[in-house]
């Protein structure tokens, strides 16, 4: 009875919180709007790399065009070695490079919540600083390319973007807010040292937040192809997808400033023809965005919160 | 517990794929030659399938000339001058690069490349006896020379190409074609009897204004020469009438449906078929351009006015020694070849005899392998126009075999500007040029297409570009070419 009437207490706290009928409608007149202008244009993409090259000619982009072809996808598969090459380096960086970067990120955390650890406020100050101040391009290339010597190698591809200040100060405002300390000092009075306790009670707790960070960073590594463009020099066999993708936008932009390069007319007419054809183009861009549109609802699954209510009385 | 597993597991596999890809890191990295210098070189080109094949070729016959071995890595031509600025400014050890456009003064002005007056002296003594005099003239920069020119067409023709079928079927007559303006009844009649065909492919990409009587210093400074003047000052080209008539020209025919509707956004023409486009041709590549496509691709091209030789044109095809070489003699031998071997030469830029070319006509000629039309298709190709002397290389497919002496001819009847050699250099004016840019990229392309009205844009242009500051970077511009033209007077 009690606990009916605690929920009747509830439901009316949520009521009186609710919005009018016409904020309702707005809100959700906005998102609506906002949803449907990012789906636009990738159902005009998806729809462009399903039509025939000829009908894209005469007619334009549609959503529903007057002949379907699937010659884009049948080009890609037949012709796209370095495709599938390019496709398994961004799975495999993307993999990697998140559970690398999120076991970095969560250990930093707990560190640097635990009351009893020394350094806490140097380390701390060491993650903002990095947030704030950057070393710049070329010191950063430097680095990575004739101290560290990672020049075509898969570690370019990863490292630097594996830790992030502002993820690891949300895991730790997450730690810190919703574990109680009570909690760990429950596990620590059962005999558990700081690693039993980290990932038996805190990683459990954690998981809504970790499943948001891996989503992030998972993001970050498949679409990045600036750190490939950058460090991928000779080793063609290790450039990813998102660079394929960066190259074919790049030379079309370079042959729109053809003119002021010195180049001859024919090699730009060369460069020209060489181009992808629009709808194969299209297609690329619909197998790159494939793979993390599936991820997404995979990570929703876990945005679960208040996992911690009711584990402690105070 | 399942956690537990779970961590353990995550542990596990990262730890591997760390191991796993270090390994993968340091085994590269290691690359030791004992005797044999190793000569890194950055070209433009692509990473073409038999690359690596290439190189180990070029490598035993260098090991045999000059005791050293050359390690050829190529950036494509899209990338290549974002990748080389990182590479210079990082220090980058290597020994030899191609210069990438518009970049030559800038990088000699901040010391990235080694002067090479007298390692050419030494060790470059063919190059000095192939090259004129001229050329030396054109990549002098503040007295000394930083780079070595391709030797082959230095000059370039402005043409307009017409579409081969269209031209046959109405019987188009272009001999009397002498300027852009001539073309307007042609496409007017292209207009009415072909309505699914643009009769332009004019886009906001800047060619069509080099088809008009100036030598442009560079694009969003405005600046440049009248091709017709005494060369003694300079101005600036949309305040003058000739460009005045330009733009009411091209709005007419924007108005009347002769140019796409996007035509100053539209960055490719592989969409739309069109009669008539702006390019720049040398000799016999009209040959080389109508034999490796379709009929319906075939063009003719008119001249408009002389050719000329700029400095833009010879300065966007040098090789340079980096300031960071260990052995810049060595690398000076290396190129010494590229200009006197025939051999090495023709390796490089074909590949191996045999396998991705034969030889026909007398030995004359380049054959490729069977199903390849155009050289982009082939297993290797490198650039021709971006090193050497391209007098050495075997005849193109498709191409007449006393093509070097039509480019010897062709260079000697080239106008050569006055101001060949002379490089603005804007380190000072860069908030300057910056904002300009951003002027010029708003309104210049729809102007050189007709799509905004020049009534009303162009004061309208004239007026940003001032607020820009365009009067103290044409001062200094001016200021700076008297002064180049009074230690450059002969």
């Amino acid at each position: 009875m009690k606990i009916k009437k605690n929920k009747e207490v509830i439901e009316k706290d949520i009521k009186r919180e609710d919005l009018s009928a016409v904020t309702k409608f707005i809100l959700t007149l906005i998102t609506t709007l906002l949803s449907v202008s990012m789906l636009i244009p990738l159902l005009l993409t998806i729809a462009v790399s399903f039509t025939e090259n000829e009908t894209l000619m005469l007619e334009g982009y549609k959503l529903w065009p007057s002949k379907w072809s699937l010659s884009a996808y049948e080009y890609l598969f037949k012709t796209g070695g370095q495709i599938w090459q390019s496709y398994g380096v961004s799975i495999c960086v993307t993999i990697i490079g998140t559970l690398f970067g999120l076991s970095i990120m969560t250990l930093f955390a707990y560190a640097i919540t635990r009351k009893s650890f020394p350094w806490k406020r140097q380390f701390i100050l060491f993650i903002y600083f990095t947030m704030l101040f950057n070393g710049g391009l070329v010191p950063t290339y430097i680095m990575y390319s004739n101290i560290l010597h990672l020049r075509d190698s898969a570690l370019a591809l990863i490292l630097p973007l594996c830790i992030n200040g502002t993820y690891i100060l949300i895991l730790r405002t997450y730690m810190r807010t919703s574990i109680p300390d009570s909690i760990e000092e429950a596990a620590k009075i059962d005999g558990a040292g700081d690693f039993l306790s980290f990932y038996k009670i805190i990683l459990p707790m954690c998981v809504p937040v970790i499943a948001t960070i891996a989503l992030f960073l998972a993001v970050a590594y498949w679409n990045d192809w600036y750190q490939a463009f950058l460090y991928i020099v000779e080793n063609d066999k290790m450039v990813p997808i998102q660079l394929l993708l960066k190259r074919i936008e790049n030379e079309i932009q370079y042959l729109s400033n053809a003119a002021s390069t010195g180049m001859s007319g024919v090699e730009i007419q060369n460069l020209n023809d060489s181009l992808p054809e629009e709808s194969v183009k299209m297609a690329l861009v619909v197998l790159v965005t494939i793979p993390i549109m599936v991820a997404y609802p995979f990570f929703q699954k876990y945005f679960v919160n208040g996992i911690t209510i009711g584990s402690v009385k105070e | 517990m399942k956690t537990k597993k779970m961590v353990s597991r995550i542990t596990a596999l990262v730890l591997t794929a760390c191991v796993v890809l270090t390994g993968c890191s340091f085994g590269k990295s290691e690359q030791t030659s004992t005797d044999t210098y190793e000569i890194v070189w950055y070209n433009e080109g692509d990473n073409t399938k038999d690359k690596d094949l290439v190189n180990k070729e070029i490598n035993e016959y260098l090991k045999e000339k000059i005791g050293a071995t050359v390690k050829i890595i190529h950036f494509s031509a899209a990338d290549y001058a974002e990748k080389t600025k990182l590479l210079l400014a990082s220090g980058e050890v290597f020994d030899m690069c191609s210069v990438a456009a518009n970049s030559y003064g800038q990088n000699a002005e901040n010391g990235a490349y080694l002067p090479i007056d007298r390692l050419l002296e030494t060790h470059g003594k063919d190059i000095l006896e192939l090259m004129p005099e001229e050329m030396w003239n054109a990549v002098k920069y503040k007295g000394e020379i930083y780079g070595v020119p391709t030797i082959k067409d230095w000059g370039t023709q402005y043409v307009i190409g017409c579409n081969k079928q269209l031209t046959d079927k109405y019987n188009i007559d272009l001999s009397n074609i002498k300027s852009l303006a001539d073309m307007e009844s042609i496409l007017a009649d292209i207009k009415e009897k072909e309505p699914t065909v643009y009769p332009t492919d004019i886009r906001g990409n800047d060619y069509v204004k080099r088809l008009l009587p100036f030598e442009y210093i560079s694009d969003s400074v405005l600046g440049a020469f009248e091709k017709d003047g005494d060369y003694t000052k300079v101005v600036n080209w949309i305040e003058t009438d000739t460009a005045k008539e330009f733009f009411d020209m091209m709005h007419r025919w924007y108005e009347k449906g002769y140019l796409r509707p996007d035509a100053d956004t539209a960055t490719t023409s592989n969409d739309i078929t069109f009669f008539m486009n702006c390019t720049e041709m040398i000799p016999y590549q009209e040959q080389q351009y109508n034999a490796a496509r379709t009929a319906d691709k075939q063009r003719y091209f008119v001249n408009v006015g002389d050719s000329i030789v700029t400095t833009n044109y010879v300065q966007s095809a040098l090789q340079a020694i980096s300031r960071t070489s260990k052995n810049p003699e060595k690398t000076m031998e290396f190129l010494n070849m590229l200009y006197t071997d025939k051999y090495l030469l023709n390796l490089y830029v074909y590949g191996i005899e045999g396998k991705h070319y034969t030889l026909e006509n007398e030995g004359t000629t380049v054959k490729y392998p069977e199903g390849v039309m155009n050289f982009t298709e082939n297993d290797y190709y490198a650039t021709a126009a971006a090193q050497g002397n391209r007098y050495l290389l075997n005849i193109p497919p498709n191409t007449p075999t006393d093509i070097w002496d039509a480019y010897k001819k062709f260079n000697e009847e080239s106008f050569i500007s006055p101001a060949l050699g002379f490089v603005f250099d804007i380190s000072e004016l860069s908030a300057e040029i910056a904002a300009m840019n951003n002027v010029y990229k708003e309104y210049m392309p729809a102007l050189t297409t007709g799509v905004s009205d020049p009534e009303t844009e162009l004061p309208k242009a004239i007026k940003k570009f001032k607020a820009a500051g365009s009067d103290k970077v044409f001062k200094e511009l001016q200021r700076q070419y008297d002064e180049w033209k009074k230690i450059n007077k002969n």
